[in-house]
């Protein structure tokens, strides 16, 4: 499973990206990767950062995540 | 689904709307005309205002020495303490309840909306939608970006980017509890009008293409929707809400000292000298005042309001206010890396000028709103 989390330029961005850490250690999945760059990010259609890719697919957009939500979606994507 | 999700947006606007007019109604069937006139003075004073904050906070200075709260440090401490536990208070409720309205408007759906219009109608459309649309300087480029890969026309985007700080629902409700619905309504509107106006303009002068490269260049596709749960929107709104708390507390602070200052401490012949009504150039001075500082609509508010005490016009106060929400540093510079300089010279023109007009529209009109 590849996670993917989008967005580093405010402190929700990166808290997101914490939680996306600590949600995939806790579900031992591969940890998330994180994009900055803004052509990256379009390309998936986002426009609003944080927001959270799981295998290719934009699972939420536009709100920082809870370990907890994070986890509900790593297991129901996989 | 997406229709009924459409739905509970409507409801819940509808639900306010409708709790408003019952109160009124029942005070017209009570009391007739002249409750009705109360009843909009108790909710402008005690609700939106809360002046019975004033009046404990008041009475608690008086309690501790009389001669101290009638003295300049105990007034200006009084309004300093009223202003911020009411500043606060309406701005914990009102970022709660609007995050949770524009987690119905993520950008992503409103470039989806948007995508379908152009012209005039898609200006207006624009505007609108920006003020509901969550909106920080961060998402700027992507959303940029997004926009013009979508072959969103630049009036439309450019109407979006001026409303969308500008204008909220938030800055309405605040103004309408400090000044009266008549100044808070000619805020909303005038802003707005200042939107499809500078959008239209930059449109139709052509020198809204003049983006940088990197953007025309970037690919985007179109996203799926994703369905929230009312209990994610609960939590996106607690989560708006105390970001925004905690992003903008200081602003606050300052922004309510400034005006005790003002309030009890600064001459008024001080203030009317630079802004006063006979001085043509008032409202320059307010607007390019305000053009570099980088303030919340929550932190300008106090400002305004003990200007407007001192007698300074109503439309220097607007072009006050705007001139610090609509422009600020840390927007444009994210904007200076997605848009040629002069697009952005022109973007900053046509605000800074606008602003201008409708602060001498409104010094104009004065004699209206006292």
């Amino acid at each position: 499973m590849k996670i993917i989390t989008l967005g580093n330029c405010c402190s929700k961005s990166r808290k997101n990206h914490e939680n996306a850490v600590e949600a995939a250690k806790n579900c031992g999945v591969d940890a998330p990767e994180n994009v900055a760059d803004y052509s990256e990010i379009v390309r998936f259609g986002v426009m609003s950062t944080p927001a959270l890719v799981i295998d290719g697919k934009v699972v939420a957009y536009g709100r920082a995540l809870s370990v907890e939500q994070i986890e509900k979606l790593i297991n129901e994507n996989k | 689904m997406k229709t009924r999700k459409n739905n509970n947006a409507i409801w819940i606007l509808l639900s306010i709307v409708g709790v408003l007019l019952l109160t009124f109604g029942i005070a017209a069937l009570v009391g007739g005309r002249v409750a009705m006139a109360a009843t909009g003075e108790f909710i402008t004073r005690q609700i939106l205002g809360m002046k019975w904050i004033d009046e404990l906070v008041g009475r608690a200075i008086e309690a501790i020495d009389a001669e101290f709260a009638a003295g300049l440090i105990g007034t200006s401490l009084r309004f300093f303490i009223y202003d911020t536990i009411k500043i606060i208070i309406l701005l914990c409720l009102l970022i709660f309840g609007i995050s949770y309205i524009q987690s119905f408007f993520p950008p992503e759906r409103t470039k989806r909306i948007l995508s379908g219009f152009g012209g005039i109608k898609g200006i207006i459309l624009g505007t609108l939608l920006g003020t509901v649309t969550p909106f920080c300087s961060c998402s700027s480029i992507p959303l940029f970006m997004g926009f013009t890969k979508a072959g969103i026309r630049s009036g439309v985007t450019f109407g979006f980017l001026i409303s969308s700080p500008l204008v909220d629902l938030g800055a309405f409700v605040l103004l309408a509890g400090t000044f009266g619905f008549p100044i808070a309504l000619c805020y909303v509107v005038v802003g707005l009008i200042l939107a499809v106006v500078g959008g239209l303009i930059i449109e139709k002068t052509g020198v809204g293409n003049n983006v940088r490269d990197f953007i025309t260049s970037a690919n985007s596709v179109a996203l799926d929707e994703i369905r929230l749960s009312k209990k994610d929107r609960l939590i996106y709104a607690k989560d708006q809400m105390l970001a925004t708390l905690k992003k903008v507390w200081y602003f606050i602070l300052i922004g309510v000292g400034i005006g005790a200052l003002i309030h009890n401490v600064v001459p008024v012949e001080w203030i009317s000298a630079v802004l006063g009504q006979s001085k043509w150039y008032g409202v320059l001075a307010a607007t390019f005042a305000g053009v570099p500082m980088y303030a919340d609509i929550f932190g300008t508010i106090p400002v305004a309001e003990a200007l407007w005490f001192k007698g300074v016009g109503v439309g220097t106060i607007l072009a006050f206010m705007m001139s610090v929400t609509a422009l600020s540093l840390p927007s444009l510079i994210m904007l200076s890396k997605a848009v040629k300089p002069k697009l952005l010279a022109a973007f900053i023109g046509v605000v800074v000028v606008g602003i201008i007009i409708i602060g001498y529209v409104f010094n104009a009109l004065n004699f209206l709103f006292v």
